[in-house]
């Protein structure tokens, strides 16, 4: 069932809001926190506690709609089949009869939309109770799949094909409108009558809805051997008749292939030049003509030039809103952007998703062009990515333990390779530079060679210190992590150490017996961070390694509330130049702060990553 | 004929050209008249926002985006000052933070919103957003107001005992900060809070700070507006 229905600015300011039921912990809160904020809107749908959230932007009066439904543990699907139907006509409906009230901020309106709502409510709710009826009457000869089989059946069927336009599952504009008339018409014809027919209709859309999707998802495709092929495909695959086609577009071909400007030329004795890589000082110019132009083209198919001359004017004047046409080409080009910055795939798509759906709507300013503003709108949201959410003030964190006399524990983990050790060691250097009495944990007890690694480290670090304090604890190979992790806890409790660092044997996220020995170290000794050290060259792989490591630290500590990584260490930060894309996508699959950087060989190669410097690099051209 | 034609031509091109640089300059020149609601979020900044506006409240979730507009601070419809002044309220939640710092440079001075019945339990997070306030290069001398609202709780902390608790946690901040790791590019942009020698105290700044207690829940925010007409007006 539904449980509220909330309307609010983008600032935070509620100007309508329904409940049906009593709702606890404030799951819009959680929502923007978590979702909206962190720009994860590209999705479509939020669970929280026993809330099921679905959310619209209305980004031209910076509004958003956010209703909520009930769901079961058991069962994530969404009951109610037109939750996004009416979110999208109850966002019309407001929008175009408040415009004027959001637009004029000198006092607080009252939106009354109770009635209104309610009937936009009932409206759909019948249709949808009309449409399950419909569904469960028993299915004529001619719509089952044995008449499809019969040649009568094949013959019509295919004709119907071509003659159906192609149904779009996303709601159309047009039925939004049908939704509001029908709204309209009904509150006109007095309310009485409709809310009977609204009760009853709530009475019989419950039982009837489950049924039916039932029998939808249990629904079997026919299967098609290999080797037949039927009528239709015959035709389809034919393409004897269609020479003329063929010759028309020839001279198309040679032009959307071909760019004339760019085609090298033929030299006296015949032979054949590539034309030369030109400097494209004026990249970004000649990227936004590119573009003006195809949106253009485009509009050329339905619109005269007295028309196109208006929306040039509109242009000019800041009239025009976005439309999602507009943001395709210049998303696709920015997407493409991102991943040759090293930005996992899946990672870009997302965010331009995010940032196509906070754009959708907006007008655009004097003068811009939609490829700056979309820009912009990514700086923003690149930087909210990267800005930490919790405090990366590790000394202050070790201070308060200090004060609770206990010893701050890190652990360090991470595949192979990647530079666990040598990140540790750096890190220890550092906190010995400030004072503190620090205790390595050697617990790479697989590679030969890890402890005398961190032997050779121990000593340099105390001869470069005057008197500064660090000592390694290890009990050699073979042995078990957990159980020496937890010992040099001990040891450092007892002898007064404030750190201990504890360094872990590289292990690839896919090796079931070490991650489940690794969740085990982290559950028995509970350090105070688990740090994540991951080299800036990784690509697409960043996502897997940081997702099933935190998979891994969930499901196989066995306890309640699991730990996850609290932090990550980007290394080899020297090696890549500008293609920084690794620290967006780890920063963007774990939610969770870059601590440091790795950018070199000495011990005084660790930095504090730059939120601005990384945002920059990102979009350098 | 022609020459005297060529000079009043001459003349007139630049009398547009100077009357166009000196608009531009007049346009241009900043107006320090904006007042900025930082702090926490759920700490009751767009509350106080809608209190200061209209006086009145609805209710109200996390922000997104900042709320701002330009209105005359009045006390039951009596103006208190004659010109509009421009209330910034910015979003309090982590990762949005950092857009205070676009309008440090128009703004006449800060109120910093604090929860004060969970303020002993924030006191970190507090301190760390007050620290990275008064730390920016180009906050020195705006004052500041740290209203120490919902004094209508039960556990509301007395403002001189906040005062102190975030004295101590900004004095335990500084040492971290200073010692913490460099940045990429080496360029720090962040001031030194108080005197190397001394424990932090609020009167070392060269912001003028002031503790008030407030309620935005029970309209008890007239210390607020009495602050923000008279910095307005002192500064003029």
């Amino acid at each position: 069932m539904l449980d509220f229905f909330t309307i609010l600015t983008k600032g935070g300011i509620v100007l309508w809001s329904k409940t049906f039921a009593r709702i606890t912990n404030s799951p819009i809160d959680a929502l923007i926190k978590e979702v909206l904020i962190e720009e994860r809107a590209g999705a479509n749908s939020y669970f929280k506690d026993s809330y099921n959230i679905k959310w619209t932007f209305a980004n031209e009066l910076d509004l958003v709609f956010v209703v909520n439904v009930k769901y079961k543990t058991y069962q994530k699907i969404l009951q109610l089949a037109y939750i996004e139907e009416l979110l999208a006509t109850i966002k019309k409906f407001f929008c175009e009869k408040f415009a004027e009230f959001i637009r004029d901020t000198t006092k607080l309106h009252k939106y009354t939309f109770d009635d209104d709502f309610d009937s936009i409510l009932r409206t759909l709710e019948e249709k949808d109770s009309k449409e399950k009826n419909k569904k469960s009457e028993p299915r004529k000869f001619e719509k089952t799949k044995k008449y499809q089989n019969t040649v009568e059946g094949n013959k019509k069927l295919s004709e119907n094909d071509i003659l159906k336009p192609p149904t779009n599952p996303t709601i159309s504009e047009e039925e939004i409108t049908r939704n509001i008339e029908a709204v309209n018409r009904s509150r006109n014809g007095g309310g009485k009558s409709i809310k009977g027919r609204g009760n009853r209709s709530k009475k019989s859309a419950a039982p009837n809805g489950d049924f039916s999707e039932d029998k939808k998802s249990t629904k079997k495709v026919m299967r098609v051997w290999d080797d037949k092929l039927t009528k239709e495909e015959m035709n389809s695959l034919d393409y004897s008749g269609q020479n003329e086609n063929i010759d028309m577009s020839s001279a198309a071909i040679r032009q959307n292939l071909v760019d004339e400007n760019n085609l090298g030329h033929r030299s006296q004795d015949g032979h054949y030049e590539v034309a030369d890589l030109k400097q494209d000082e004026d990249d970004e110019s000649y990227d936004d003509d590119e573009y003006e132009a195809t949106n253009e083209n485009v509009q050329d198919d339905n619109s005269t030039k007295g028309s196109r001359l208006f929306s040039f004017f509109k242009n000019i004047t800041g009239q025009r809103e976005i439309n999602e046409d507009d943001l395709t080409l210049v998303l696709a080009n920015m997407k493409e952007h991102l991943i040759k910055k090293n930005v996992a795939a899946d990672i870009a798509t997302h965010l331009c998703d995010s940032v196509s759906r906070t754009l959708v709507g907006q007008k655009i300013g004097n003068f811009k062009s939609i490829r700056s503003i979309v820009k912009q709108s990514m700086e923003s949201a690149l930087r909210r990515i990267l800005t930490p959410k919790t405090s990366v003030d590790l000394l202050r964190d070790i201070l308060q333990a200090q004060s609770e006399s206990r010893p701050y524990t890190i652990c360090f983990i991470g595949v192979n390779g990647v530079g666990k050790s040598t990140n540790l060691s750096k890190t220890c250097f550092w906190l010995l530079q400030n004072g503190f009495k620090v205790l390595i944990a050697g617990c790479d007890t697989f590679r030969s060679g890890a402890v005398e690694q961190l032997k050779v480290h121990v000593r340099n670090l105390n001869a470069l210190g005057q008197n500064s304090v660090v000592e390694l604890y290890e009990r050699g190979y073979g042995k078990d992590a957990a159980g020496i992790a937890k010992d040099a806890i001990n040891f450092a409790k007892a002898n007064g150490f404030d750190v201990v660092l504890i360094d872990t044997a590289g292990r690839m996220q896919d090796n079931e017996p070490l991650m489940r020995a690794l969740a085990k170290l982290v559950t028995v000794n509970n350090p105070d961070k688990i740090i994540f050290v991951g080299e800036a060259l990784v690509g697409n792989e960043a996502v897997d390694q940081l997702t099933k490591f935190n998979q891994a630290l969930k499901d196989f500590s066995g306890l309640q509330n699991p730990r996850h990584i609290d932090g990550i260490i980007l290394t080899k930060f020297d090696t890549i130049d500008d293609k920084v894309g690794a620290a967006l996508s780890m920063a963007y699959t774990t939610g969770q702060p870059i601590l440091f950087v790795g950018t070199g060989q000495t011990y005084t190669d660790l930095k504090n990553m730059k939120v601005g410097h990384i945002v920059q690099a990102l979009l350098k051209e | 004929m022609d020459i005297s034609t060529f000079i009043w031509t001459i003349f007139a091109i630049l009398a547009i050209a100077i009357a166009v640089t000196v608009l531009n300059f007049l346009g241009n020149r900043t107006k320090k008249d904006t007042f900025l609601l930082l702090g926490l979020s759920d700490s009751g900044k767009t509350s106080l926002f809608l209190k200061l506006r209209y006086g009145s409240l609805v209710q109200t979730h996390t922000s997104m985006k900042e709320n701002e507009g330009h209105f005359i601070i009045n006390d039951n419809g009596i103006p208190l000052v004659k010109n509009p002044i421009h209330v910034v309220d910015v979003p309090g939640h982590e990762k949005l933070r950092f857009k205070f710092s676009d309008f440090i440079p128009i703004t006449r001075g800060i109120i910093f919103v604090i929860d004060s019945s969970t303020c002993a339990k924030n006191s970190r997070q507090i301190a760390e957003y007050l620290y990275d306030i008064f730390a920016h290069k180009n906050v020195k001398n705006i004052p500041t107001l740290i209203a120490c609202n919902m004094s209508d709780m039960i556990t509301a902390l007395p403002p001189e005992r906040i005062r102190t608790i975030l004295e101590n946690e900004i004095n335990r901040l500084r040492i971290t900060r200073t010692s913490g790791l460099d940045h990429q590019d080496s360029v720090d942009d962040v001031e030194f809070l108080g005197y190397e020698s001394e424990d932090f105290k609020f009167e070392h700044l060269e912001n003028d700070v002031v503790f008030e207690k407030c309620s935005v829940k029970e309209g008890e925010i007239n210390v607020i507006k009495e602050w923000i007409v008279d910095t307005f007006q002192g500064i003029k």
